[in-house]
């Protein structure tokens, strides 16, 4: 996006802070299933919003900014650890396959490659900490819930991006 | 919104989901006997239970990152109460199937049902 330095502060400040309340809203939901790490992911939204309006390096501190606030007003130490190698690598994973394979995939696909590679992530940083690959036994049930919800957070921002590109406000 | 070629987004990712599952299946699918808790904290072995010989409700603090205590029975282990943030290890509740884990990921405690390849008796500390 273009706009003034000014501008593009602000609207990096207002996306940090509506990822953090979808973070926030989404740790009073009860999950159904006791599987350490599942999540509904809604910040994702915002995450996807960020990579189609914003530089690489910007959206690294969308998702460094809230994942850091996030683990205050829940989680603690280590799972601010978990969530930000999540993030990042879903990040890193979405932020090339939308630069490089815009064509050929769509918002929802790259969406569902992030959700997949955040879980990858996290395992990869727990069975680092725990010196143990027992953890990776869940990845067959966190990609279900990737497949899912990357699908959702996905058809949610692309219908934003649509609606936002109307408006003009991340372009002018 | 999709386009066709997610597809192979979503195969890929199938694929390596059945492949994980079908490996850890198995892995655990062996001709080894007994049932062996092993409880590592921090990437150490801190205490091996075999559940089969266990004849009376065990209780096994935890003294971690956070306090934990897990609840051992005949046959059967689980994380009976703990004090880490979301407390999922406890949802997780019992588990008693050979090859099948239990974690606490803020703690870094893990419970593995193990084979009875190592001649154990009792408890072992």
């Amino acid at each position: 996006m273009g706009g003034s330095k000014t501008k593009r502060v602000v609207l990096l400040g207002l996306l940090v802070s509506q990822a953090l309340i979808l973070s926030i809203v989404e740790s009073w939901i009860p999950m159904p299933t006791p599987v350490p790490g599942i999540k509904l992911g809604l910040a994702n939204i915002v995450t996807l919003i960020g990579i189609v309006y914003f530089s690489p390096l910007e959206v690294f501190i969308i998702v460094f900014v809230r994942t850091l606030l996030a683990s205050i007003f829940t989680g603690g130490p280590t799972v601010f650890l978990f969530s930000l190698a999540g993030g990042f690598l879903s990040s890193a994973v979405m932020i090339l396959m939308y630069h490089k394979m815009r064509s050929i995939f769509s918002l929802a696909g790259i969406s569902i490659a992030g959700a997949f590679f955040h879980n990858v992530g996290q395992l990869a940083v727990a069975s680092l900490l725990m010196k143990d690959t027992a953890v990776f036994a869940y990845l067959p049930i966190l990609t279900v819930s990737a497949l899912v919800m990357g699908a959702v957070t996905g058809l949610t921002a692309s219908v934003v991006v649509k609606y936002l590109n109307k408006t003009n406000v991340m372009n002018k | 919104m999709f386009r066709k070629n997610d597809v192979w987004i979503v195969l890929l990712f199938v694929i390596i989901a059945v492949a994980t599952a079908l490996g850890y299946h198995f892995a655990a699918n062996n001709d080894e006997t007994g049932k062996i808790a092993v409880i590592s904290l921090d990437g150490q072995i801190i205490r091996k239970i075999n559940l089969d010989s266990l004849t009376e409700p065990l209780k096994i603090e935890i003294d971690g990152h956070y306090r934990q205590v897990i609840y051992a029975e005949p046959g059967r282990i689980c994380f009976g109460e703990s004090e880490c943030p979301h407390k999922s290890c406890v949802k997780m509740g019992w588990i008693s199937e050979r090859g099948s884990s239990a974690v606490c990921l803020p703690n870094r405690v893990i419970i593995k049902i193990e084979g009875d390849f190592e001649e154990t008796d009792g408890v072992v500390y």
